[in-house]
Order: structure tokens, then C-alpha cells, then sequence
């Protein structure tokens, strides 16, 4: 019971100074991903004409996706699934230099946190390392965010709300960045000074006075960490897939 | 720190001018006191509120009220000039100011940040529409559209 409480009660530390810098855009470059709701079967077509947009389905939802381990385990926004009934689900991985969609399979999607879990059958070598569930993360830790729309061009931010270390019983946890998002951004990853993934991208909030909208705050979701890792467990024994961390 | 939200105190004058905002509010009453129903606060809750000196607007001492609460806000308006127009509403965690500059045909956001009272960040400018400025500037002269 102590181990479980004390987490939540130790003293938030002073936040972490540093910008996150090249290093941890490159992590964030490298993992670049998306996902694309769609009725199409295949988007090979698309993808050999370099995702132009004249030939980009017409009847496609998307957003971005976050890779989290080695064998194709994917974090995404729930509400970028919401049209998904019907419909096939891509996940687009960068392979090098090469994007490529794979036709994903749902795992688990949890509205309230605004987070569903993907599977693509790929190895995935490039993913996401979580920071430290056992580290204080401070209000005005600086952060990137890595989603498709406006990650690669967006200024650095800084969190706007505390999370304390995780405890067993801590659930999914929604927090404020201070960098506007963009549709397409949702289920991009929010990183860290180090590269390391705090959360995951869900909304933005603006003030309408009258025309011009200001921004207010971006919204994202840092799950139970253990709990999601639990979850991909289960579904890799499931489907008599071994664990790429004791292959 | 990069970041779209900035403390003024901190942007223009550095850490010394910040530490000494933060000394003097320590003598204020804190902002969530006043706002009762029938308030200054509460009247101005939502409000789009014409800033003018002579003769003395309400949201002229609104924004007298809220500078000498939030001194980083008087020290933004000192240095940038009176805004034309005062824009209010809040949260039960933050209040967020906007000031409309007409001449400029630009907008700042200022908001009160939760857990250190007294302090405020800004973004912008924003630049605003062109009905935004008719509009205003037609209210400003007495002649709204």
C-alpha cells in the first residue's frame, strides 16, 4: 500500500530546463507515423505515386501514430478511429526512407483517455522508449510534439501540467503542452528533452472572442505505462507472437 | 525556454524584474475573491470591453484593476500602449485577458497561470480580420455597425 502511495507524495522537483534539441527531433524524425482510415482495401497506389493528394482517398480520416515497441505496437488518439466501423485501418511506418502502409489490426481503445492501441504485422525498430514512470515530469519541462501536420516545423514547448511518478493505480492521465496542434496531429507522440515519450497528442483548445481564434492549450494523454505494456503482452500471447525484448 | 506562451516580465526585462513582480504580489488580494456575482469581476466575465482613458471607461479601470493585480500586465501595456479593447473570461483554473490594438490591427492573449498567483503569460500578436477591426472601430466611434 506504501509502495503505492509514496509516488504520488514526494516533492515535485523543479522542472527540467532544457530545450529539446536536434538530437531529439532527429528520435522524432525517425519515427514519423500516421494513421488512415479508410474504405480502400489497398493503398499501395497511393503510396507508389509518393501520397500525392490527388490520388489520396477521398473518404480517408487520419491522423498520427506513435510507435511503442519493436514488433509493430502502435499508440494513437481514439477519436482518430471513430469512423473506423466498416472501414480498414493503415498504420504508415517509415522503413528507412521508404513510407509504407500496413493494414493495422485494433488491440485496445480507451475513449475517455482519448488512446486506442495499434498492431501492424512489421518490425518496427524504430519506437519510443517512455520516460521514466518513476520520475517526477514538472509543469515547464520543455517538450516537442511528433505529429504529422505540424511536428516537424512546430517551436519547442514546455508542459503545463505536473505528472507525478506513476503508481500502480494511476490511470491514464491527461495534460496540457503549450504548442498548438493542428488536425493530423492527434495520436503524434509528446516528447521529452531526451527524446523519450511523455504522452500522446489529443486537442486543442481555443478562445473565440469573435473571429480570430487564440490559442489556449494542446491536450494530451500519458497512459499507465505498465498497464499499456501489460495490454501488448497479453495480445503478443494471444497471438503466439514472442516478445521482441526476450527473442 | 521556447515555448507560445511567454512571461513578459521575463521576455523583455529578464529574471531581476521578474523576482521583483513576484515580491510585490505577495501584498495583493487574490483575483478569485472578487469574482462574486454582481462584481466588477463578474460583470466583466465574457465582456469585449472598449478601453478608454477620457472618459474613463469600465473597462478602462478593468484593466487598471487587473495591472495592479497582475503586474506583468500593467508592465505589457506600459510598454506596448493602451489596448483599444479588453476582452475577459476565465475557468475555475485560469483568467485570460485579450488586448485589441486597433492601430496595429493586432491582438494579445494573456492568460494568469494556476499555482503562482499573480503571474500572467502572453502569446501573440495575432493578427485580427478585417471585421474584426470594422467592428471594433465602429464601437470605438460610436458607431457600431
Amino acid at each position: 500500500m506504501a509502495a503505492c502511495l509514496v509516488p504520488a507524495c514526494s516533492v515535485e522537483p523543479v522542472a527540467d530546463p532544457r530545450v529539446p534539441g536536434p538530437a531529439a527531433r532527429r528520435i522524432v524524425t525517425q519515427r514519423v507515423s500516421a494513421v488512415v482510415v479508410t474504405e480502400r482495401d489497398d493503398l499501395s497506389r497511393w503510396m507508389n505515386r509518393g501520397f500525392a493528394v490527388s490520388n489520396a482517398p477521398g473518404d480517408a480520416d487520419g491522423g498520427s501514430a506513435t510507435p511503442i515497441s519493436a514488433d509493430g505496437y502502435f499508440l494513437t488518439a481514439d477519436h482518430v478511429l471513430a469512423r473506423m466501423e466498416g472501414r480498414n485501418v493503415f498504420v504508415i511506418y517509415g522503413r528507412g526512407a521508404r513510407l509504407a502502409p500496413v493494414k493495422a489490426r485494433v488491440v485496445w481503445r480507451s475513449g475517455g483517455a482519448d488512446l486506442a492501441l495499434l498492431h501492424i504485422p512489421a518490425k518496427t525498430p524504430d519506437y519510443y522508449r517512455w520516460s521514466s514512470p518513476d520520475r517526477w515530469l514538472p509543469e515547464g519541462s520543455g517538450v516537442i510534439h511528433g505529429g504529422i501536420a505540424t511536428g516537424s516545423k512546430s517551436e519547442s514547448g514546455k508542459l503545463g501540467t505536473s505528472l507525478a511518478p506513476e503508481a500502480r493505480f494511476t490511470g491514464n492521465r491527461k495534460f496540457k503542452i503549450d504548442i498548438p496542434l493542428q488536425p493530423g496531429d492527434s495520436g503524434g507522440p509528446v516528447v521529452d528533452a531526451h527524446g523519450a515519450l511523455v504522452g500522446i497528442n489529443s486537442a486543442v483548445e481555443f478562445l473565440v472572442p469573435m473571429e480570430t481564434a487564440f490559442f489556449v492549450d494542446s491536450e494530451a494523454c500519458r497512459p499507465n505505462t505498465r498497464r499499456i505494456e501489460s495490454v501488448i503482452q497479453m495480445d503478443r500471447a494471444r497471438n503466439n507472437r514472442p516478445n521482441p525484448a526476450v527473442e | 525556454m521556447d515555448g507560445f506562451w511567454m512571461e513578459w516580465g521575463r521576455r523583455i526585462n529578464g529574471t531581476g524584474l521578474w523576482a521583483t513582480a513576484c515580491v510585490l504580489l505577495g501584498s495583493c488580494a487574490g483575483f478569485d475573491k472578487s469574482w462574486v456575482p454582481g462584481s466588477a469581476a463578474s460583470l466583466a466575465q465574457d465582456q469585449i470591453m472598449l478601453v478608454r482613458k477620457e472618459p474613463p471607461s469600465f473597462g478602462f479601470h478593468r484593466l487598471e484593476t487587473q495591472s495592479r493585480i497582475y503586474p506583468d500586465l500593467g508592465l505589457f501595456v506600459k510598454q506596448r500602449g493602451q489596448p483599444d479593447f479588453l476582452a475577459e473570461t476565465g475557468d475555475h483554473e485560469r483568467h485570460y485577458f485579450i488586448l485589441y490594438y486597433l492601430r496595429e490591427r493586432k491582438a494579445f492573449a494573456c492568460r494568469t497561470r494556476p499555482r503562482h498567483a499573480g503571474t500572467v503569460e502572453f502569446s501573440g500578436p495575432y493578427p485580427i480580420t478585417a471585421g474584426e477591426y470594422r467592428l471594433l472601430d465602429g464601437f470605438r466611434r460610436g458607431k457600431p455597425h
